[in-house]
């Protein structure tokens, strides 16, 4: 019940914010479906009451309308509803207003989609078709690049997915049914999993997005309006790792386990890759793209490395980069509005005239480079540690990203905020406060008191004990 | 419960300080002043505690911080680090009660009290820390304090550069005791430093299992000890202190007085996990230091220069203590460096009589630390340090109606700062006749120094080398530095170019197969029909060959 409205008040709001009558209140819709789904997720961590449904659709292939929100995917879709409802919030002056937030709350219902399908063929379509509203929004009010971006993000992410359909239509046959939750009771044998787990994993790598297959993400962040970078870096990055966790790692356990150390190496690589080229990065954008990127190959290395606490550790690195990277792209909104550009080579000695800006950015730069107190510190730590039994050498290289990461993120503090003045701006105001308070307040809850979301995972979502090898 | 006020206070107040900061004006000072003499006041309550007899006090609030064995916000507090605490929280309220009356250019009381409850809150962390997930918790908000209290000089357009640069060197050592950290919880399967010690301990009854330990312990061991290094500027890490010259008052004096001294700390609450080998390797590192920067601090001409490098040299003596063992005097020496030090920075911008009557007190409260039967092979040492002092004077040469609170002052710096020097009979106990040798060569010089009254008798040569630190941080600017630089630039035009190339050369096929599809297409108008002839034709084969 909860897990279908939570898809199902989106799509009300998308058709609602299509009415010429309201366009006045898209606005506000939009945000309120986000808030939605917000409270929708909390009920669901908060109840013990069965939250799914499933009815069949196609009994000889084993399809069926099976959606359920379980303690993994409320606790993202918390982030997610929340990410929504912020962009929505920030997308103040938009050209056609109906169609842009008749495509947002598509985007968002299409998104949670994602997080509650239990079934294999109602997932493939949710994860397929959050793609088109957001090419069209990226395509249509996107900045200079947009039309090779938005290209770029589409074929990018059909080419990854298209060889997940291949293990789709393998399951329908091998068992019969295509529920997750029975496919993973009832795995197929340990020897058969490697080709299915490699072709499910590269629909997940691909919008991860996992080192070598990233070239489509730093583009998209830049072309894209700040709140559908947003959901770009935020939404399509936590629908990857929550598949990562919570379709692939059940389904091919033994597969996941096989390729686990490529994946682990492909993982530190990129995350220390990322971050050296966040540290050259002149546009405020394609930095947070990049920085973004090295945390999410952290979270890569959690769901690869397949144990309790690494798992629990990816989940919560994923949360956190979705409020970070979020709170960074806010920021940067709010200073190239004062710099009236997002190079860095135009910014300087902000901090005089903007010290609050000031003091939040550099909080929301602590929570990217980890620093204790944050979320970011808290995912990446248990990460790591649940990482470090199996594959101590990746585990040794990405810890060296907290070094690299104090380089770009404090770089980009001192070259916006610190040294002579060469911009001015007024300093925040409470609507642009309001926008950030419940991202740090996010930021600083999760760092404190991580135990909050790692609690909510339930026991059965994480992998059982493995004999160590 | 008053262990978790002494740890929790300043961290309350700079989180306070930095929410409505601006609002309060000049009473964030007076309010960060209070939070520190309650600070101060619990952790006397807990010393005497300790007096009437207690051996540990272990303040558990039982909330599990993250998913971790271990990892909890859990506080402890053994005999040796008692006078620590007290002495630490003493240094900060007396510091931050003599900065009141000072105005530092650039800065605002709300930002660097913000600042200054961070760092004193992340050193008592690091200080009472019960497991190793939350002394690195501490350890890096110690960085993040000492980042901002550096950066806090808006009007000096080198502080940016100098936080960053002691930021980063800083992480250089928290990633390595986060590696440690990883590995001392991945084979013990704990992070409580009590436990830890246990384990270890337990097996000191099997000599073989020993040789195998310490075998297993020298890399995490060694880890620790750059992160130690990287704190307390030791080499080559030493870099960053030097920078910080210009900082304000009080944030220079809680710098090199207690945060330079954290190292060392690290060094004491973890020596029951380290490796022989390791401490030795300490010991040598902190002698080759306190040789090194001493010669560089007589050679300095900027007083504040001096006074930074004359810390790294004294931390290092410090670390030779810590690496021979002698917890007791290393913390002697600590407290009284803590106290000396910063009643030599406070005294070169504080005026007036309160201001030196507290500095005074600082002083005095130094001399007291003094057990009586260190005195003598105190007096050895008095000649290396009290160099720096007289050397200090003679650069303080203003007229007499401008010069700060001087006399007494610096008389009472002089006579805390040669507490700061560890005895030679300490030194050669301990078995390792290279690192007595090298701390012989430091008296020597000190020795030398002070009979010649100030100028350094040294070449014109060694004065011009020594005065940059001997190029160490050019060194480092043009190796590493220039290496980063140009393997990030490297990485960005070479791999992510291709990356970026072999995305595009991709979309490039796509849209080309499509158009070549769409132009087939119109050119061929019935192929859509021979189509699907054709893939019914397939499939009856393919059935009937089944």
């Amino acid at each position: 019940m909860i897990a279908s409205a939570s898809v199902i008040i989106p799509l009300v709001a998308a058709m609602l914010c299509a009415l010429p009558r309201i366009s006045r209140a898209a606005r506000p819709i939009a945000a309120s479906a986000g808030l939605a789904v917000v409270a929708l997720s909390g009920l669901a961590i908060a109840s013990e009451r069965s939250t799914g449904t499933r009815t069949t659709w196609a009994p000889q292939v084993g399809a069926g309308f099976a959606v359920d929100v379980d303690g993994v995917s409320a606790s993202l879709l918390v982030v997610v509803g929340l990410l929504f409802a912020i962009g929505a919030a920030a997308s103040a002056r938009v050209p056609h207003r109906r169609a842009y937030f008749a495509l947002w709350c598509l985007v968002l219902a299409l998104l949670t989609g994602v997080f509650v399908a239990r079934d294999l063929v109602l997932f493939f379509i949710f994860w397929e078709a959050s793609l088109v509203p957001l090419a069209v929004l990226v395509w249509q009010w996107g900045g200079v690049d947009r039309r090779a971006a938005a290209t770029r993000l589409v074929l990018h992410n059909l080419a990854g997915s298209a060889p997940f359909l291949v293990v789709v239509v393998t399951l329908a046959v091998a068992r019969g049914t295509l529920d997750i939750d029975t496919l993973a009771a009832r795995r197929i044998a340990p020897g058969a999993q490697l080709l299915p787990a490699l072709l499910a994993v590269s629909a997940f790598a691909m919008r991860l997005p996992l080192f070598p297959l990233h070239g489509w993400m730093p583009r998209a962040l830049v072309a894209a309006p700040i709140p559908v970078g947003l959901v770009i870096a935020g939404g399509l990055a936590t629908s990857a790792a929550y598949g990562l966790v919570r379709v692939s790692l059940p389904l091919f356990p033994q597969g996941m386990s096989t390729a686990a150390p490529l994946f682990m190496a492909l993982a530190a690589i990129g995350a220390l890759y990322a971050a050296l080229i966040a540290t050259r990065q002149d546009d405020l954008r394609r930095l947070v793209a990049y920085a973004s990127l090295s945390q999410l190959q952290v979270v890569a290395l959690g769901a690869f490395a397949a144990s309790a606490m690494s798992v629990r550790g990816a989940v919560l690195a994923t949360a956190s980069h979705g409020v970070v990277v979020a709170a960074l792209l806010l920021l940067a909104g709010m200073v190239a509005r004062r710099t009236k550009s997002f190079a860095l080579s135009r910014a300087g000695g902000l901090a005089a005239a903007t010290p609050v800006l000031a003091m939040l950015f550099t909080l929301t730069i602590c929570g990217a480079i980890g620093v204790p107190g944050t979320s970011g510190f808290a995912g990446s730590l248990v990460t790591l540690a649940g990482a470090f039994d199996r594959f101590p050498a990746a585990t040794d290289a990405a810890a060296g990203v907290f070094i690299v990461a104090a380089v770009y993120g404090l770089v980009a503090v001192r070259r916006v905020f610190h040294g002579p003045p060469l911009a001015t701006g007024t300093d925040l105001g409470w609507r642009e406060r309001a926008l950030l308070a419940p991202l740090l307040a996010l930021i600083v809850l999760l760092g404190v008191a991580p135990t909050l979301l790692t609690d909510r995972i339930p026991s059965d979502a994480l992998p059982a004990v493995e004999a160590p090898r | 419960m008053t262990l978790l006020l002494v740890v929790a206070l300043p961290f309350t107040a700079a989180i306070i300080l930095a929410l409505v900061g601006a609002r309060l004006g000049r009473y964030a000072g007076a309010f960060l002043a209070a939070s520190l003499a309650l600070s101060f006041g619990a952790a006397l309550a807990i010393a005497q505690a300790f007096f009437a007899g207690k051996i540990s006090l272990i303040a558990d609030t039982g909330i599990v911080w993250l998913p971790l064995r271990g990892a909890d916000f859990a506080l402890r507090v053994d005999t040796p680090m008692v006078p620590v605490l007290v002495g630490l929280t003493a240094v900060a309220l007396l510091v931050w009660l003599a900065s009141l009356g000072v105005r530092d250019e650039g800065t605002e009381p709300a930002r660097s009290g913000a600042a200054f409850g961070l760092t004193v809150g992340a050193l008592l962390l690091v200080v009472t820390a019960s497991n190793l997930v939350l002394l690195f918790a501490g350890w890096e908000l110690l960085a993040v304090g000492t980042y901002l209290l550096v950066a806090d000089r808006r009007d000096r357009p080198a502080a940016a550069a100098a936080a960053l640069r002691s930021l980063i060197v800083a992480r250089v050592g928290d990633s390595a005791l986060l590696l440690a950290l990883l590995w001392y919880f991945g084979t013990f399967r704990t992070s409580d430093i009590g436990e830890l010690a246990q384990r270890i301990d337990g097996f000191g009854t099997q000599p073989d299992a020993v040789a195998r330990l310490q075998a297993a312990l020298l890399v995490p061991s060694l880890l620790l000890l750059v992160a130690a290094l990287a704190r307390s500027a030791q080499l080559p890490l030493h870099v960053w202190l030097p920078e910080t010259a210009h900082t304000g008052t009080a944030a220079s004096a809680l710098i090199q007085s207690s945060v330079a001294a954290a190292g060392v700390l690290l060094l004491l609450r973890v020596a029951p996990l380290l490796s022989r080998d390791a401490l030795a390797a300490a010991a040598t590192i902190g002698a080759i230091t306190a040789a090194f920067a001493a010669l560089v601090a007589l050679a300095q001409s900027d007083r504040r220069r001096l006074v930074a490098w004359s810390t790294v040299s004294q931390v290092g003596l410090m670390f030779v203590g810590a690496g021979a063992g002698t917890t007791s005097l290393v913390i002697v020496q600590l407290l009284a460096h803590a106290f000396g030090k910063s009643a030599l920075l406070l005294g070169e911008r504080v005026r007036g009589r309160r201001a030196g009557a507290l500095a005074l007190a600082a002083g005095a409260l130094s001399i007291a630390v003094i057990a009586p039967s260190l005195l003598t092979a105190v007096a050895l040492s008095v000649l290396l340090t009290g160099v720096y002092t007289a050397r200090l004077l003679r650069l303080s040469a203003a007229p007499r109606h401008e010069r700060p609170v001087g006399g007494a002052l610096a008389l009472a710096a002089t006579v805390a700062l040669a507490v700061t020097a560890l005895t030679l009979a300490v030194v050669t106990a301990s078995g390792s006749p290279w690192v007595a040798t090298i701390a012989l060569a430091g008296l020597a010089t000190g020795v030398a120094v002070t009979r010649r009254a100030v100028r350094p008798p040294l070449p014109v040569w060694l004065v011009a080398a020594a005065r940059s630190g001997f190029e160490l941080d050019a060194l480092y600017r043009l190796s590493l530095v220039a290496a980063f630089d140009a393997g990030a630039r490297s990485v960005e035009r070479g791999t992510e170019r291709v990356v970026a190339w072999a995305g595009d050369a991709f979309g490039l096929r796509v849209a080309r197969l499509g158009r070549q599809l769409e132009r087939a297409q119109r050119r061929y108008a019935g192929a859509a029909e021979a189509l699907a002839i054709a893939a019914a034709a397939a499939l009856v084969a393919f059935w009937s060959l089944r």
